[in-house]
């Protein structure tokens, strides 16, 4: 039986290198004019009608883009901002970004401002509306919570990584009567978003808002890809589940001992299992 | 059905309101009744902790603050207590600042319960490695080299200087890795310090984040859990605790009577929501019949 | 790999290594002011040599050192011997790197917050004094640490301890331990509030959740404790235990190959820099 080791194995090498093979293959065939299709993802389409509601109630927005730092997670939040800020620029409406993080706060600021710029209104910008709060998580909500009562924020939109202060933002956020729409890889707080906002983006939907709102075909072309990816991962489970099976219930058939060894030696086990 | 339909207003502060009422009976009473039934991880976790031999040591990777003391605090306590009792050598690091005092002065109470009886005395017996800043080269390092990665203990001393540290170098003379934490620090612990070494790792989250932790408890990743202050009473009636008031029984009845709360409003929530219904179709058909 | 032989690398490692670890010594007194000096000039000297780079060769340069940032540490996974690896004994460096670099952006993020407050307190607006508020708690904490930490150093024992813990045990940690039980309350209101048994699978969610709930606790375990022998599997705790380890595992491991693979495909993009949006695609 194989060892689990600090470093890639055999399994290591041919799954994530098929990973990694089908999304490139689908951006670039995306890049060569194909078309995609993706389905319809109702919190996503529910942005523009959150925007709007801001403008004509002349409250500003409220984006909160997590406590998890500069990971994979926060610059996915931060393309995000990117098409709401730009979107909000259109109407004029203003957008406060509160941040954990002071090198996401520096990606925000950035982002900010290049979107009003994009769209003809650079005046518009406001340094202050893109504040370093803290960087401690019970701080952060704290003076979120605060901006939210005292901006009367019209919508509140979270997306990132969160912990156990999503549920403080969000009924505050309630409480105001802010539309809220979060999304987030956080499986742990995605119950509290569910209780507390008008919609809620699960798990790996999260990595598809940027594919969804901005309809670029490399970010097209990767999310069909990692559908590619978890169609193998599927294939892996089904194929471990019948082998397992097979040989708790025709533990003689032909073959199948030598089968089992060979996939348990590919996919080793941890040790004392 | 009436005061079914008021009650959907009711305004929230009531809500709160009753919150610490309910909350506060069994604080102010101080139950010292610990769970009869333990759950199989609990059982997993002790038999693992039993198990670790006298010329190995326990690793206590600790992080979480003053916001989860209530769930972390007594899973820490529960554990320093049984590896105390039994004479099993552990350390403990913290990478949360706040926590790094908290985790300290649970050991210091404990030691000074303890020690008439079982002799138990820091630097011999246990030790805090401080506060340290987690990265993956501390996660590694824990494995490969302690001494040299936690260098100072919390006091200031040369770890290498004192008497628990005598014979631990690396994994070879470490008999678990328990993980208590209130953030997703699991992964980074299995991936640098554990896995790779085939060390034996335990988990003790808070309840929220217990529900992720099953998939590797099935894998075998993790070997043990106590979920949250739950988890750490049942872990005490193990060690023989269960007529013993601690924080960990105290908070356990705090949560039956908080969670038969809030199923209650829930109950009482929906009746409303129905009551509300039917009293809309009524008038709906009321309006049509005129 | 098939240009030079495992020892010829080993050997060219090494040396790089000995030169890595002279040049990240510990240094002190004027050897460590002399260093710092340096470090600051030479990364002006980099500052100013990026800046003057023509403008069509700067994104270019950004996705190559972006590329051979991550190359280091894929290439310190991907490398599967346990006897050589050149790289593993760079990364605390590596990890340092990047701890010093967020420390210069926590500045600018300091900056920002002095500016907002500042401006508050100024103009006199409205809650001006929760901002002259924070700079009374900044300021505070702040020396007070500097004190202890000189206390210390001197071995001087006294009051500078004392207010420390003032500030960090009575301040700090009561503060955090409210801030994280206001859930609580939270939770109840949301629960009261929000669950709404609308449809057959928010019914079906009901029950699982009050199961769950109450298999967890005594009270519950208590509920159920009068089921015969032949009806033990069910009891609240049982059941409960039976929706935790196989529907609920079930969901969460595959939730956490969808997230990991889309975790996979972000970073992918983002090491290529094959990402897209203004923020990426903007001149530099």
């Amino acid at each position: 039986m194989g060892d689990i080791t600090p470093y890639a194995n055999s399994a290591v090498y041919v799954v994530e290198g098929l990973l990694v093979f089908f999304i490139l293959f689908k951006i670039i065939s995306a890049r060569r004019g194909r078309e995609l299709f993706i389905r319809r993802i109702p919190g996503l389409s529910s942005l523009d009608e959150a925007v709007g509601r801001a403008t004509e109630m002349g409250k500003p927005m409220l984006f909160v883009p997590g406590i998890g730092g500069l990971t994979v997670v926060g610059l996915q939040a931060m393309a995000i901002l990117q098409h709401v800020v730009q979107r909000a620029a259109k109407f004029l409406t203003r957008v406060i970004v509160p941040n954990i993080d002071p090198i996401m706060f520096t990606i925000s600021e950035e982002i900010s401002k290049e979107a009003y710029t994009s769209e003809g209104v650079p005046e518009q910008f406001d340094p202050e509306d893109i504040r370093f709060l803290s960087s401690d998580q019970f701080a952060l909500a704290a003076g979120v919570v605060g901006i939210m009562h005292r901006e009367r924020t019209a919508t509140v939109l979270y997306f990132g990584e969160f912990f156990a202060e999503s549920l403080i933002l969000a009924e505050n956020g309630q409480a105001v009567g802010a539309i809220q729409i979060a999304g987030t890889p956080s499986i742990t707080q995605v119950p509290f978003f569910l209780a507390t906002c008008d919609y809620t983006i699960i798990g790996d939907e999260y990595f598809a808002v940027s594919a969804y709102l901005s309809r670029q075909p490399t970010l097209l072309g990767s999310l069909v890809g990692q559908d590619y990816g978890k169609l193998l991962m599927m294939g892996v489970i089904v194929v471990g589940a019948i082998l397992v099976t097979l040989q708790a219930t025709l533990p003689h058939l032909y073959g199948l001992a030598w089968l089992n060894e060979h996939f348990l030696k590919f996919f080793p086990r941890p040790p004392g299992q | 059905m009436d005061i079914l339909i008021k009650l959907q207003k009711i305004d929230r502060r009531v809500i709160y309101a009753l919150v610490i009422v309910v909350l506060m009976v069994p604080l102010l009473l101080q139950p010292k009744g610990h769970p009869k039934l333990v759950t199989p991880e609990v059982h997993h976790a002790f038999d693992v902790i039993d198990s670790v031999p006298k010329d190995k040591m326990v690793i206590l990777s600790s992080f979480w603050g003053p916001s989860t003391e209530s769930e972390n605090g007594p899973q820490t306590a529960a554990l320093m207590r049984h590896m105390l009792m039994k004479g099993i050598r552990f350390g403990i690091v913290s990478w949360d600042q706040a926590g790094s005092q908290i985790t300290y002065n649970i050991g210091k109470s404990l030691e000074q319960e303890l020690h008439r009886r079982y002799g138990v005395r820091y630097g011999v017996d246990w030790v805090h490695f401080g506060y340290k800043l987690q990265n993956e080269a501390a996660l590694r390092g824990i494995g490969t080299d302690l001494p040299t990665t936690m260098e100072r203990e919390k006091e200031g001393k040369l770890v290498s200087t004192l008497p628990v540290m005598r014979g631990i170098k690396d994994f070879h003379n470490i008999g678990a890795v328990v993980e208590i934490t209130a953030s997703g620090t699991l992964e980074g612990t299995m991936t640098y310090t554990t896995q790779p070494n085939g060390l034996k790792l335990l988990y003790c989250p808070t309840a929220v984040m217990s529900v992720e932790a099953y998939r590797y408890l099935d894998s075998g990743q993790v070997k043990g859990m106590l979920n949250s202050a739950v988890g750490a009473a049942q872990y005490e009636t193990l060690i023989g605790m269960s007529n013993v008031t601690t924080q960990a029984s105290v908070t356990t009845w705090t949560l039956s009577t908080a969670h038969i709360f809030i199923i209650v409003l829930i109950l009482l929530g929906n009746l409303g929501y129905f009551a509300s219904k039917k009293a809309a179709r009524r008038q709906g058909g009321e309006a049509s019949n005129d | 790999m098939t240009i030079l032989t495992h020892n010829q690398w080993s050997a060219i490692s090494t040396r790089f290594y000995k030169l890595w670890v002279v040049t990240i010594a510990d240094r002190h007194g004027w050897q460590l002011a002399v260093f710092i000096t340096g470090a600051l000039l030479v990364g002006a000297l980099a500052m100013w040599m990026l800046m003057s780079v023509p403008t069509r060769f700067r994104k270019p340069i950004v996705m190559a050192v972006t590329f051979l940032g991550g190359l280091i540490l894929a290439l310190e996974f991907l490398i599967s011997t346990d006897t050589w690896h050149p790289l593993t004994d760079f990364l605390p460096a590596y990890g340092n790197v990047q701890m010093v670099i967020g420390s210069f952006a926590l500045l600018l993020g300091l900056v920002n917050l002095f500016m907002i407050h500042a401006e508050a307190v100024n103009k006199r607006t409205r809650g001006w004094i929760n901002s002259f508020a924070f700079f009374v708690a900044f300021f505070a904490i702040m020396i007070a640490g500097f004190v202890k930490d000189y206390a210390a150093a001197k071995a001087v024992s006294g009051s500078a301890d004392s207010i420390y813990t003032v500030f960090f045990e009575g301040f700090l940690m009561p503060l955090s331990s409210t801030m994280f039980s206001m859930i609580a309350f939270y939770i109840a209101s949301a629960a009261y509030r929000a669950f709404r048994i609308r449809s057959t699978e928010s019914a079906l969610m009901m029950i699982t959740a009050s199961i769950i709930m109450l298999g967890l606790v005594p009270a519950g375990q208590y509920l159920t404790s009068g089921l015969p022998g032949w009806l033990y599997w069910l009891r609240l705790e049982n059941v409960s235990y039976w929706l935790l380890t196989s529907p609920n595992m079930a969901v969460q491991r595959a939730m956490a190959f969808g997230i990991a693979v889309g975790a996979l495909a972000t970073g992918l993009r983002i090491w290529l820099s094959l990402e897209r949006g203004s923020f990426f695609d903007r001149q530099l």
